[in-house]
């Protein structure tokens, strides 16, 4: 059976790990075949682009070779796919290769939608990629004092990071001394402070106590150099826009038309493409109404690898996907707090303490193990 | 009662003081060591030539020889040997010593065997 991964982020490479333990023998007789298809040679650790971001880690922590992350039997090509034909089984790559599959996954991910809210990529900070981490860096040590902003776009990436760099930054600026003189406002786009309603629970009466201001039912329409404008008609002055913008999905699925906003429909369970048994998808790529977190995708990962190992072996699929996500949540202060759910079961984010922020320290560190499969 | 309480006392102190020590870089630093670690571990543990490897120290046979080896090594180095005088005659003369020749045998084989393999 030929296997073929395209995308080497998170979830492709914690998928093609894992197959390639299940799958040890069969590719070792040739039974089956591990392809990934990837836009970079590098792997990014994209959670710590939010301490980058804040100036706890540098960026050349974020990286590592992808093929020192994949398992030898794993055939790595840095070849993008420009055209996808599941007709007939096969996709065409940006150095004009056409490769063909039994089953593929597609694991393409996601990218910020700035340029959809006008004026906010030229007036706000963010931190989804490097460029954008370290220029807000820039930005806040250049910062003295006023009234800081955070908007938010959706759908977006990671659903605890607008509370998350709320967090941060009351932390960063207490650690700079300079916290009494900023005024910092939280926005959320819909009727509460978060999507789901226990973490918002959790994070109100923190705002509460941290003396954060905010404001719900604000999504962002425009931005001026000194004004961001609500859809719901208010209007917020800053001094400093910090946004987690709106994200979709590769230029490449939206192209063929696999999904509206380049987010592919899947089955929540099986996580194929609706309509196609030997087409998969997870992380970002997908259109389920989960978070859209890295745990997410490892989780995915795990299942679905469980399922086309079983494919394989027995001829057919054994597990279904539950929904499972895990989310760190730094909290301030040095602590941190996590949220834990599934298709069945809310989150229930407990107080926060410095051991669940020293898990998640370490886990920055111990992301390459994961990504190996290990973790 | 009394004991079991002061017990406690000195436990709670002793992580609330080991949590005062700790930093997130600490944190990091150990987490990255032992990742890195656990890495090697998973490579080691599925590696086929280390399972060989292991497979062929478990023979008594290889395990005199590899000692024998080193046993020999360590009291070459320990010799006060006089220095080689060099020229034809005193190669002669040390080939001619029968433990010479039966270490050039030894060699010999084990090379004719690597090659096989």
């Amino acid at each position: 059976m030929k296997i073929l991964i395209v995308g080497g982020g998170m979830g492709g490479t914690i998928l093609a790990n894992n197959l390639a333990r299940r799958l040890r023998n069969e590719l070792k007789t040739g039974k089956a075949s591990i392809t990934m298809l990837s836009a970079s040679d590098k792997h990014m650790y994209q959670p710590g682009l939010l301490y980058v971001a804040v100036g706890k880690m540098n960026p050349s922590e974020l990286y590592r070779d992808q093929a020192s992350l994949l398992e030898p039997s794993i055939e790595f090509k840095v070849d993008p796919v420009v055209e996808f034909d599941l007709d007939n089984n096969s996709v065409k790559s940006q150095s004009g290769a056409t490769y063909s599959y039994d089953v593929i996954v597609i694991a393409t991910g996601s990218r910020t939608h700035a340029e959809g809210t006008p004026g906010l990529a030229e007036n706000a900070e963010m931190f989804y990629t490097e460029a954008d981490a370290v220029k807000m860096y820039r930005r806040l040590e250049e910062f003295e004092g006023g009234k800081v902003v955070v908007a938010v776009g959706v759908p977006h990436k990671c659903p605890m990071a607008p509370l998350e760099i709320t967090f941060m930054l009351i932390d960063y600026f207490k650690q700079r001394g300079i916290w009494d003189d900023v005024h910092l406002h939280y926005t959320y786009p819909i009727g509460r402070t978060h999507s789901l309603e226990p973490v918002a629970k959790w994070a109100t009466p923190e705002f509460d106590r941290m003396g954060v201001t905010y404001e719900t039912l604000f999504n962002m329409k425009e931005v001026t150099t000194d004004t961001v404008i609500s859809e719901e008609g208010s209007e917020e002055k800053f001094d400093l826009l910090v946004t987690v913008p709106a994200h979709k999905g590769m230029q490449v699925i939206e192209d063929a038309g696999m999904g509206a906003g380049g987010f592919i429909p899947t089955d929540r369970q099986r996580l194929n493409m609706e309509g196609r048994d030997n087409v998969f998808v997870i992380g970002d790529t997908t259109n389920l109404p989960i978070s859209k977190a890295g745990s997410t995708a490892h989780f995915e990962a795990e299942a679905l690898a469980e399922n086309i190992a079983s494919m394989v072996t027995i001829g057919t699929a054994t597990r279904d996907y539950d929904g499972k996500v895990f989310c760190f949540i730094e909290a301030g202060e040095g602590k941190a707090t996590y949220a834990m759910f599934n298709y069945q079961n809310p989150p229930d984010p407990k107080e926060p303490t410095a051991g669940i922020h020293w898990f998640k320290t370490a886990y920055n560190k111990m992301y390459w193990a994961s990504a190996r499969g290990l973790l | 009662m009394g004991q079991l309480g002061n017990m406690n006392s000195e436990v709670e102190r002793l992580f609330e003081s080991a949590g005062d020590a700790l930093s997130d870089d600490i944190i990091a630093r150990l987490a990255e060591t032992s990742s890195e670690l656990l890495c090697i571990a998973d490579r080691l543990a599925r590696s086929e030539g280390l399972t060989r490897l292991l497979d062929l120290l478990e023979r008594e046979h290889i395990v005199n020889s590899l000692v024998e080896l080193g046993e020999a090594a360590a009291a070459a180095k320990a010799s006060h040997a006089p220095e080689a005088k060099g020229g034809i005659g005193g190669m002669v003369k040390t080939m001619s010593d029968p433990d010479v020749q039966d270490a050039l045998v030894f060699f010999a084989t084990m090379f004719k065997e690597f090659k096989k393999g």
